[in-house]
Formats: C-alpha cells, sequence, structure tokens
C-alpha cells in the first residue's frame, strides 16, 4: 500500500513540476498586489417586515469605478428599491466601508453591474491593469480569494492547473478543486488574467451511512472550481459598456426553449449541428408577426448553423445570448424546421416585457400582504389568454395575519376584491387602498385563483 | 388543488380513502331485504361478512406489476353480490378471493366499481359455491337517515388481516362534511355525499366492512379513519351504498352528471352578498372549459335556484346534496340556474355532461420501459392543455428505450412520429410493430407545457 501511494506522490510530484510555466518565487507579491481588484462586497435586502444580508466578492474593471458581481448573487426577484446599502471592502478588511452603487443588472449576461459612489478608492486597482492571457489544459494558475468578514476578509492565495479548458459556448477554464471565491480573478504564473471564477460546480459524491447508501451532491459554496475565459469575459463586459444597464432588452416573444440532442438532430436530417424547438410563440410577438408557430424547431441563427454543444442544455442559454447582444429594432433571421419543411424568418428584434424586478408593488399593511401587478411570465405561467392577463398577484403575506390564516398565500392571482372583479392593476390597487383604509371594515372578501382554481378568502380583520 | 382542500388532506392521513356518494341511476328494484331480525340479526351479519384479498394491477415506474391487499366486504344478496370499497377491490383487480365466515374461501370477480362513492360491487363464484356445497347468509340493510350520536354500533371487519374482528361503538356524529376529495389510487372521490362518524376502532383492512346496529342491520361501509387519532372512523351512509348498490348490479358504472361548478359555503357571506339566510349557494370555482364555464357561470355567482327550485348552501355539510342533485339528472340535460350577480338576478342555461373521473386507462409497454395513463377531457381542462390526446407518463424503467431518449414521469406524449395519438389501441400498435429492426420512433413530448424531442432506439 504504501509503496503503492509513493508511487502515485512520484507521479504526482511529477505532474507539479512540469517546466513550462512554473509559478514564480514573489507568488505572495503577485498575490496581495492583485487582490486589489476585488471588492468584498455587502448589501442589505428590505422586504415588508423584515431585512436580510447578502453578500458577493465583486472585480472592478474600469478606472472609473464600475464593479461586475455574478448572476446569482444578488437577487433579481425582489424590486431594485429593495436593494439597499451596498458597501465595499478591501481585503483584508482596513476598517473603511465604501459606498457602493446598484446600477442594475446587465440583461444579456445577468451580471450585476454596481459602481464607487465617488471615484474608485485608491486601495483598488482594475483588472485592467494587468496583462491578460489565454492558459489551456495543464497550465499552471493561481487565484486570490478572502475569508469571510468574520475573518475579517483576509486575502489568501491558491494555485491549481487547468484540468480542462471547454467550450460551453463560452470557453471555460475548469480546476481540479475549487482555488477562490466565486467572482475572484484567476492569473497564469506570469500574473496575467486569465479567467473570472463563476458559481462552483457540484460534485457528486457516494455517501455510506451504516448500511444505507447516499447519492449525494457537494458543493462548496465559497470556493469555486471552474472560470470563465479572460477573453470571454471581456467580450461580455464590452457589451455591457456597450449598452444601457436597465434599458431595453432585445426580446422575440417566444418561451419555452427547447434543445434537441443528436439523435433527434439526425433524424431531423441535420447531423452535426443542432436545434432549439420553441415550444410557444407568443401572440401579439416580433416571432408571431413574420409567422413563426409554436414547436417550429430553430436550426440556424443569422446563416449559421447552431453547434452542438455540450451538454445539450447550454444551447439554450447561447441561443438567448444570439437574441440578448441584440438592440431592438435590429433583425435576426432564423431558419426553421416545421414539419417535413424548412423555412427562413428575418424577425425584428422587440422589447422585452417587465420583469419581476421592475414591476409596480404596494404593501398593504395594515391587511398585511403585498401585491404587484400581473406580467406577462405570469400570463404564460398560468397558461391564461393574453386578454385576460391583468389584475395583480399576491407577493408576500404577513404570517399569522388575518388574510393569512383566511388562506391567502403568496402568488394568489386576485380575481375579485370585495365581490368586484378586479380587471386592471390599477383598479385593484384603487380597491385595495379603499379596504386598507377603511377603519371600520370588520370583513373582508377576496377571491383569488391558484392552479386554475378559485376559492374565497374570508378575513375576519375585526 | 385548492388551498384549503390540501390543509385538510395534510391533517388526515385515511386508512383508506374516502368515498363520495350519490347515485343517478333510479333505483330499479330494492335489494332484496328481510325484515329486521333480533339477536339473530347480528348473527346472521356477522355470517355475511367476508374477508377479501386481491391481486391487482399497477402501471407505476415504468411497468406492469403486481400488487396485493385486503379489506372486508359484507353479502348482500342471497345471489352473492358483496359489497365492499373501491379502493379495496378497483378495476385493476386480476384476482379476488373471498373468505367466508365458515373460513372456506372462494373467488369473486368485480362486478362495477363507483370510486367517486368508493364503493365496488363483486360477485362470488356461485357455480364454485354450488359444487362445493358451500353456504352463506346476506345481511339487510338498516335505515342511516334515523341514527342519532350516542347510537350504539359495531364495525366488522378484517383489521390489520385479523379475520373476523367486531368491535364497538356510538355513532360520533351523523353528517360529517370533509371538503374537497381524496383519491382511490388517483380516482375522485368524496363530492357527493356526508359521512357517519364512529368511535368503533377501526383500522387499515376494516375497509369495505359493514358498521351495523346492534341488531345486525348495515347502517353504512367503513371507509376511512385517521390513522395515530383514537377512533376517529367513517363509513359511507348505507343510503348512499344501497343507491349505489343497486346502480352497480345494472351497469358496471353509475353515471352521473356534471356541469363543472365547485360550490363553497355561504356561511357568513349572507350580508356581504345581500341574501337571506339559508338561501343561495355560492360558487367558489368553475373548472376550465366546463358547461358552466361555457355557460358564463363565474366564481362569485350565487345560485339561487335550479330548475325553479331554490338551493340552500349555507353549510358545508349541505353542499354534498346540492352535487347529487345535479349529478342525478340524466346526461345532457339543460339545466335552468337562478343566478344573483352583483344585486340583479340572471338565467343560466347550462347542458351537463357525463362526469369523467381526470384519470384516464393506464398501461405498460414493456419494450419502451414506458406506463402512461391516457389524458382525459377532465385532466386536459384541467391543466389547461391544448388538446385531449396524448398519453401521461407514469413512468420509465431505468435504461430502456424511453428511459435512455430522456423521457420522464410527468411527460405528455402527444406525437409519434409527427402524428398526434388518438387511443391506446393506436399506441398499442405502434408498440406491438417496434422491434430490434425497427426505424427510431420520433416522440413528441409535452413536460411543464414545453415541448421536449426524443428519438426512441430499439
Amino acid at each position: 500500500m504504501r509503496r503503492v501511494l509513493s508511487i502515485f506522490l512520484t507521479f504526482l510530484s511529477g505532474t507539479l513540476l512540469l517546466p513550462a510555466d512554473t509559478l514564480p518565487d514573489n507568488l505572495s507579491e503577485l498575490a496581495m498586489e492583485r487582490r486589489q481588484t476585488i471588492v468584498a462586497i455587502e448589501f442589505v435586502l428590505e422586504r415588508e417586515l423584515d431585512r436580510q444580508e447578502g453578500g458577493a466578492f465583486g472585480l472592478v474593471v474600469d478606472q472609473d469605478g464600475t464593479v461586475v458581481v455574478l448572476p446569482s448573487r444578488i437577487p433579481v426577484w425582489e424590486p431594485v428599491e429593495k436593494l439597499k446599502d451596498f458597501y465595499g471592502y478591501t481585503l483584508p478588511y482596513s476598517g473603511e466601508r465604501h459606498r457602493l452603487e446598484y446600477l442594475g443588472e446587465d440583461y444579456a449576461s445577468g451580471w450585476h453591474v454596481l459602481k464607487f459612489k465617488n471615484e474608485l478608492p485608491e486601495a483598488f486597482i482594475p483588472i485592467t491593469q494587468f496583462d491578460r492571457a489565454t492558459v489551456g489544459m495543464g497550465d499552471q494558475v493561481f487565484a486570490v480569494g478572502a475569508l469571510t468578514k468574520d475573518f475579517g476578509f483576509d486575502p489568501y492565495v491558491m494555485t491549481s492547473r487547468v484540468a480542462l479548458a471547454k467550450r460551453m459556448p463560452d470557453l471555460q477554464l475548469i480546476f481540479r478543486d475549487g482555488i477562490a471565491n466565486p467572482g475572484c480573478p484567476v492569473f497564469n504564473a506570469k500574473g496575467a488574467f486569465v479567467g473570472w471564477l463563476l458559481e462552483p460546480l457540484a460534485f457528486n459524491q457516494i455517501m455510506k451511512v451504516g448500511r444505507d447508501t447516499m447519492n449525494i451532491s457537494l458543493r462548496n459554496p465559497d470556493e469555486s472550481s471552474v472560470a470563465l475565459s479572460s477573453k470571454e469575459f471581456f467580450d461580455y463586459l464590452d457589451h455591457i459598456k456597450g449598452s444601457e444597464i436597465n434599458g431595453s432588452r432585445a426580446w422575440i416573444g417566444v418561451s419555452g426553449m427547447q434543445p434537441i440532442d443528436p439523435e433527434v438532430a439526425k433524424y431531423l436530417g441535420i447531423e452535426k449541428q443542432s436545434g432549439i424547438v420553441l415550444s410557444e410563440v407568443l401572440e401579439d410577438s416580433p416571432a408571431s408577426a413574420v409567422g413563426l408557430e409554436d414547436n417550429d424547431i430553430v436550426i440556424g441563427v443569422d446563416g449559421k448553423p447552431l453547434p452542438q454543444l455540450k451538454p445539450d442544455s447550454s444551447l439554450t442559454p447561447f441561443f438567448q445570448w444570439l437574441i440578448r447582444r441584440k438592440a431592438p429594432g435590429e433583425t435576426i433571421a432564423l431558419e426553421v424546421i416545421r414539419g417535413e419543411e424548412r423555412k427562413q424568418f428575418s424577425i425584428e428584434i422587440g422589447e422585452g416585457p417587465k420583469m419581476v424586478r421592475e414591476a409596480d408593488y404596494r404593501f398593504y399593511e395594515k391587511l398585511g400582504f403585498t401585491v404587484r401587478e400581473f406580467l406577462l411570465s405570469d400570463g404564460i405561467r398560468r397558461r391564461v389568454e393574453k386578454d385576460q392577463m391583468q389584475g395583480a398577484i399576491v407577493n408576500f403575506v404577513k404570517r399569522s395575519s388575518a388574510v393569512e390564516t383566511a388562506g391567502l398565500r403568496r402568488g394568489d392571482w386576485i380575481r375579485q376584491i370585495e365581490g368586484e372583479p378586479v380587471g386592471s392593476y390599477d383598479k385593484a390597487l384603487q380597491m385595495l387602498d379603499a379596504v386598507e383604509a377603511d377603519e371600520e371594515k370588520a370583513e373582508f372578501v377576496l377571491l383569488v385563483e391558484r392552479n386554475n382554481e378559485t376559492s374565497f378568502i374570508r378575513a375576519q380583520l375585526k | 388543488m385548492n388551498p384549503k382542500r390540501a390543509g385538510m388532506l395534510l391533517l388526515s392521513v385515511f386508512i383508506a380513502l374516502m368515498l363520495g356518494g350519490c347515485v343517478t341511476t333510479p333505483p330499479v328494484e330494492e335489494v332484496e331485504v328481510d325484515g329486521p331480525t333480533s339477536d339473530q340479526g347480528l348473527q346472521r351479519l356477522l355470517e355475511a361478512v367476508v374477508r377479501i384479498d386481491v391481486r391487482e394491477v399497477t402501471f407505476r415506474g415504468g411497468s406492469k406489476q403486481n400488487i396485493t391487499g385486503q379489506g372486508s366486504g359484507v353479502i348482500v344478496s342471497a345471489e352473492g353480490h358483496i359489497l365492499t370499497n373501491a379502493h379495496v377491490v378497483s378495476n385493476f383487480a386480476e384476482e379476488i378471493r373471498i373468505t367466508l365466515a365458515s373460513l372456506e374461501r372462494v373467488k369473486g370477480e368485480l362486478l362495477g366499481w363507483d370510486h367517486w362513492t368508493d364503493l365496488a360491487l363483486l360477485k362470488m363464484d356461485m357455480e364454485e359455491l354450488t359444487e362445493r356445497g358451500l353456504t352463506f347468509t346476506h345481511a339487510a340493510f338498516g335505515d342511516s337517515d334515523t341514527l342519532y350520536p350516542g347510537q350504539p354500533v359495531l364495525a366488522v371487519g378484517t383489521p390489520n388481516g385479523l379475520t373476523r374482528t367486531v368491535t364497538r361503538g356510538i355513532i360520533s356524529n351523523t353528517n360529517r362534511f370533509f371538503e374537497g376529495a381524496d383519491h382511490v389510487r388517483g380516482y375522485e372521490t368524496g363530492y357527493f355525499n356526508t359521512w357517519l362518524q364512529t368511535d368503533a376502532a377501526i383500522n387499515p383492512g376494516n375497509s369495505g366492512g359493514p358498521l351495523v346496529t346492534e341488531n345486525g342491520e348495515i347502517i353504512g361501509i367503513n371507509t376511512r379513519a385517521y390513522l395515530g387519532a383514537n377512533n376517529l372512523g367513517f363509513a359511507v351512509p348505507a343510503k348512499t351504498a344501497q343507491l349505489v348498490l343497486a346502480g352497480l348490479m345494472q351497469t358496471e358504472e353509475i353515471v352521473r352528471s356534471y356541469v363543472g361548478i365547485v360550490l363553497g359555503p355561504m356561511q357568513d357571506l349572507e350580508t356581504f352578498y345581500n341574501v337571506e339566510a339559508n338561501e343561495g349557494a355560492l360558487v367558489e370555482s368553475v373548472d376550465p372549459r366546463s358547461p358552466a364555464a361555457n355557460a358564463g357561470i363565474l366564481p362569485g355567482d350565487i345560485l339561487i335556484s335550479l330548475e325553479g327550485t331554490r338551493l340552500d348552501g349555507r353549510f358545508p355539510e349541505q353542499l354534498p346534496p346540492l352535487q347529487n342533485i345535479i349529478a342525478n339528472y340524466p346526461v345532457g340535460t339543460e339545466l335552468t340556474f337562478g343566478v344573483k350577480r352583483q344585486g340583479g338576478i340572471e338565467e343560466f342555461k347550462v347542458t351537463t355532461e357525463q362526469l369523467e373521473s381526470r384519470v384516464g386507462e393506464e398501461w405498460a409497454f414493456d419494450k419502451w420501459g414506458l406506463s402512461v395513463r391516457e389524458v382525459s377531457r377532465a385532466y386536459a381542462r384541467e391543466n389547461k392543455l391544448e388538446s385531449e390526446d396524448g398519453f401521461l407518463v407514469l413512468g420509465v424503467k431505468i435504461a430502456f428505450p424511453s428511459d435512455r431518449a430522456g423521457m420522464r414521469a410527468g411527460d405528455i406524449v402527444t406525437k409519434i412520429n409527427r402524428k398526434s395519438l388518438g387511443s391506446l389501441e393506436e399506441l398499442r400498435g405502434i408498440h406491438d410493430e417496434f422491434d430490434d429492426d425497427s426505424d427510431p420512433l420520433f416522440v413528441e413530448v409535452t413536460r411543464n407545457y414545453q415541448t421536449s424531442l426524443f428519438i426512441l432506439q430499439p
């Protein structure tokens, strides 16, 4: 056993001592300099009755103090005005906090964009100040990360080699282990920026407890082993800089985009390429205007066939990116298979509908719930005809309130208030305002729809 | 689906499933009932109670599998008819064994079932009985309408496999209402009747056995209980059971009318809606694309009258009988509802459809490792599916073609080789021809309202 282990270790040390790009002696110096590109961010999500703290690591991307943060690190289902008190900290924590402004989420990439309230503090350096490079399989890299706030955001450095560089379709670098926090930069042996750490991958493990065997999936939220390559990072960044955050969003009006697998592609006679099924073409959308139909299969975009990607599921975000990087008013050409036919469509990109975080909300403190306006996405989920897509959705219900006791739940669609059909969202607000203001009100009746079934909510207010 | 209903089910883990109860078929001929007896009554009843062992099939998990179960029943005619629960013997039953009071076993067959009331009618193999010289007695029904809380009752059956167990208690409530429905293997039950509640101990295996008076008259069929609770048992009233029995003696299923209205109690809303107390029934929900929806009836409407007769749905206990009134009209009847909506009273004409289960026929396709259930009209409407043509995947067998293609339980198969599938028969035809040399099949599936495409490789 010992012998096997030593052979293995010899082998391992052999691989670690590849001559090409050994790590420099001054690694700590390189790392400490580069830690200044990282901002430890804290913010608060203020909800109806409580507050929640959030945190992330962001990367400084320019001299103006712009900072980018990974998509999942800041909630996108809450209205932007509920996100408050963004502060940035240095690694390690210097005792000073720097106010950040949340600019919004870039629609195409999903990245959050923030900016230092005043100019870029001296303690930070944009990533653009460093060289950038491309790495491939086997190359030596190091990354800088930081401990939690309790440990003073102390920076650390970890090294690894690129196990795999894979196009998905963005070029992603995969390392053997997590090397730093998601949102932190990765550098090559010379200190050039090579990648931005994305959300950690999950690893499947088999756990045996007594006689039971369990398949578990493990994910360390603080250390990621997968990074977006620097080339793609800057491509996305260029797109973000060239577009207006919170501006209009490119949209063609289809929902349920499902990739096909290679076997289906072969059956459809499009070997070596792929396709996306458009499950539903929405009424009055750019796609329906040119005649796209439900279940059309897109096989080419702007003259180029859709590539076969692995996993198959990465095709959908790729296709969405092809649309989203365009601006409303531009056109997109789609080649489509419908039944046995092939068809070409040229669609004028439209403006996307409101997203949940942009919806209008109102909290009724006395009644104990929040409503928000009905959105197109609600209509699609509920299989509602376009002319019925209106009214108010319950977005929050106060615990143990009269309405909760009566059965009101988050997500309910309010159809009637006090026996009156709701109609528009504004009308719902008017009616609810009146109920909220009525001090004498003892009983409050709502009709709500949930799972295609309606039921009455009879709340005793007194 | 309704929030309150879900809550109800969480609270209660039923021994068996619940039942509903109403019937439409006009009582054709009274089941033979001998006059009530006294001491001998109970003895006779005990001799009429049977144990039922069932082997039935299930189509979960991508294949046809056998499961076995066991329950109770009561012989109700000299011809060997046995009344039991639909959740004891369903139309999935393949082999039924009846154990008589003499401990002799005979074969039984299912004549019909009515999952809406959780009742099933069996018949013993009379030839076998004659050949073997076996005899039996049959029990008599009592009047479940004249029961009173506190009245002593007995439950007879096979709890946990303990054959011929008699437990004793009282009627705890004569008119118990459960909101919404539970399921008999996915089949709806419990819309049409209220229940007898008893504290006579009822445990798993009692299902289908009789609840009787002290002199042995059947006043209910024990159907469910709260597990873990102390003696909260529920029985289908004999009145309901007798009507279903009479119906199933004639045909395999009970035909009911359906309009698609879910009622809610008016209680406490009279002032709100400006109606008199004890007037009107509240429309809580209208099923999408149902006759009532098509006629324009809306949630929040108050049904004041049906065919000129005033309706009273003030309390929850009054709602099942109202649903029953609608169900009892012949299918296709045009019903006139007087509806109160925002002050005025309007008339709505609704033509009834036949009540159908949301559960369609099930089948397993061995070569594909796929089990499916036909999409029914009710299922399609409830889920706002565009078409009623399709098959809900109940399960896929690991490493079989449907699994390898990527299909999953919950998918709805809509097309094969670009053609819609009308019937299970068509699907069987395609399966029969599928072999090692077949061309791959191009399968179109709806999953969460999104279209996925798969190839079934031989």
